[in-house]
Formats: structure tokens, sequence, C-alpha cells
């Protein structure tokens, strides 16, 4: 009788496993990259975004000058507020059911980033009415459910620091607030929908935006900045919420031992 | 509606790159503030390493000296012991 065991065929990953693998060996060299390429790509963009925003697009024949700002304004809002945002709710969601403590770090870094750029699509968008509206802000739907926005990250911020950075049970707590908090998002989208505001109509996410190809094309490289320069904040704070961590336990360590 | 209002499109992207300028100073702050904790660490660890090896060193002094002089005492002791055994 033979001693070898019969051969067992391999398991075959299935679709979703490849499907991630490939995305990780596709991601992971860029990730390595980070520090390199983020700067960079960030810069570049910035500066064709300013030229863009300033010099190349048309003036707008209603508006006048000040409508440039959209090219600040709605990638502030789109990316830089609901994709922070975003990253914080998916990286409360893998924390809580990993229970790996630097994704509270990823999403504090996430959510930081999306408090600033909700600071500056309010800015921005208070600036832009003023000449246009005539105040520099209004109780209407879109625009009290960002400030509600604003007002749910940062007191989930504000929670946060109060714990240490290596508190579980504090971290917990607050990745539930981050995932609550983030129903907000859909409301803000939806809410120039859903009850008549001042702030117009959705006229770039629509099947036909309602804007000529020289300005989306401007708006298309204001998108691609905001995205690289939400990223590289991120990448940034989260890399300094993980330091400050180790840091945090090394400390502990050191105070158990000195007590020994 | 006013016309051009030139002086909001510089507002509003003053308002931006300031933010932006703010917060990156801010972060650089917390990074140094994280650097300094690392360099603190670092010594204390340090420090604990080097307290650990004077103890390290203390103890095996004294087990050396002990080892060397146990044989000595214990065949003192049994000649004592076998001594007065013999005298009862």
């Amino acid at each position: 009788m033979s001693a070898t065991s019969p051969d067992i065929p391999e398991a075959r990953p299935s679709r979703l496993q490849a499907l991630f693998t490939f995305l990780l060996r596709a991601v992971l060299p860029v990730y390595q990259r980070r520090w390199v390429l983020l700067p960079a790509l960030t810069g570049v963009m910035m500066m064709a975004m300013l030229v863009g925003a300033v010099l190349a697009a048309p003036r707008e024949v209603v508006e006048g000058d000040v409508q440039r700002l959209m090219y600040l304004h709605v990638p502030s809002a789109t990316i830089g507020t609901y994709f922070s945002f975003l990253i914080t709710a998916v990286a409360s969601a893998i924390f809580l059911m990993s229970r790996d403590i630097r994704w509270d770090a990823v999403a504090r870094a996430a959510a930081t980033v999306g408090v600033l750029f909700t600071i500056f699509t309010l800015a921005t968008g208070a600036i832009w009415g003023k000449p246009i509206w005539g105040v520099y802000w209004s109780w209407d739907a879109r625009l009290t459910s960002t400030l509600v926005l604003l007002l749910i990250y940062t007191a989930y911020l504000l929670a946060r620091s109060v714990a240490g950075p290596n508190d579980e049970q504090a971290a917990r707590y607050t990745a539930i607030f981050a995932l609550v908090g983030f129903l907000d998002i859909p409301l803000i989208h939806f809410s120039v929908d859903w009850w008549r505001t001042l702030h117009p109509q959705r006229i770039i996410f629509n099947t036909r935006p309602a804007v000529p190809n020289e300005m989306l094309f401007v708006l298309l490289v204001a998108f691609l900045a905001i995205t690289f320069l939400m990223l590289w904040l991120i990448a940034l704070r989260s890399d300094s919420e993980q330091l400050a961590q180790r840091t945090d336990r090394m400390r502990m360590y050191l105070d158990q031992r000195g007590n020994n | 509606m006013e016309e051009n209002a030139l002086e909001f499109l510089f507002a509003g992207f003053a308002v931006f790159w300031a933010g932006l300028f703010i917060y990156l100073v801010l972060l650089q702050i917390r990074l140094r503030d994280i650097q300094q904790e690392v360099a603190t660490l670092e010594e204390r660890l340090t420090e604990s390493e080097n307290t650990d090896t004077s103890y390290g060193e203390a103890i095996s002094t004294s087990e050396s000296t002990a080892d060397s002089t146990t044989p000595n005492e214990l065949s003192k002791r049994d000649t004592t012991t076998n001594a007065s055994s013999r005298d009862a």
C-alpha cells in the first residue's frame, strides 16, 4: 500500500477573492510610494486647478467672475466632504468588525480632513452666496444639513480626543457615532430635490450636466486636485495618529515596567 | 446682484489657501510633539535597559560569590555537625 496521500485539488479562489487580490496587487505599490506620489500629484493638480479656475475657464454670463468659486466649492463638498466621511464610516465599520485600533486612527484622520473640507464648503458657499443671493447664510435645507454634518463630526472628534489613542471602548462608541452621522450625507445630497431651497439644484451630477464642456474640463481637474489633496492629508494624519498610538503603548509599557 | 464681485472670488480662494496652510502648520506641530515624545521614550527605554543591566550584573556577582563560599561553608557545617553528633 502506498504511503503517499492522494492529491488534494487546490481550492480555487472565488471571484471576490481574485478581485481583492488583483486590487491589492494594483494598489499596494502605489500605497508604498504615497509619500512621493501624493505631494507631487497634489501640487501639480492644485496649480492646474488654480490656473484653470482663474484664467482658463470661461466667465459665466449671469454670475460673473464669482462663479469661479464653483471649482473650489463643488469638489470640496463632494470629494472633500462626502468621501472623507465615507472613509471615516468604512474605517469605523472595519474597526468594529476587526477590533484593530489602527482603523480607528484612519477613521479619525479622515474625519479631521472631512471637517476641514466641510468648513471650506460652508465658507466658499457663503462667500459665493453673498453677491448672488444678497446674504451670506440662509437656513435652507442644504446649508443647514451641511452645518449639522459639521457639528456631528466635530462632536465625534471632540468625544474621541477626550479618551486616549488606544482606548478601545471610546473608539467603539465613537465608531458607532460616526456610522450614524454618515446618514446625514444622503440627506444633504437629496435635500435640494426633497425641499424647496435657496441653494440651486444639482447641475453637475446629472445625466446631462448643465455646464459647457470647457467648464466641465476645469471642474474635472479640480475634482482630481481635491481628491489627491484629500488622500494626502488623510495619509499624513492617519500616519501621525498611528504613531501617537504606538508611542502611547510604549509609554504604558515603560510605566508598567517602572512600577514593577 | 453685484457686478463682477472680484473681491468675493479673491476672498473665497484666500479662505481656502489660508485654511489649508493653517491645517498643515497644526499638523506639523502635532508631528513635532510626537517626535519629542518618541525621543523621551527612547531615553527612558535606554535608562531602563541600563538599570536592568546593572541590576543583572549585581545579581550575577552576588550569585557567583555565593557559589564560591557555599561549598566551604557547607563542608565546615558538615564537619561541625558530624563532630557534635560523635560527641553526643
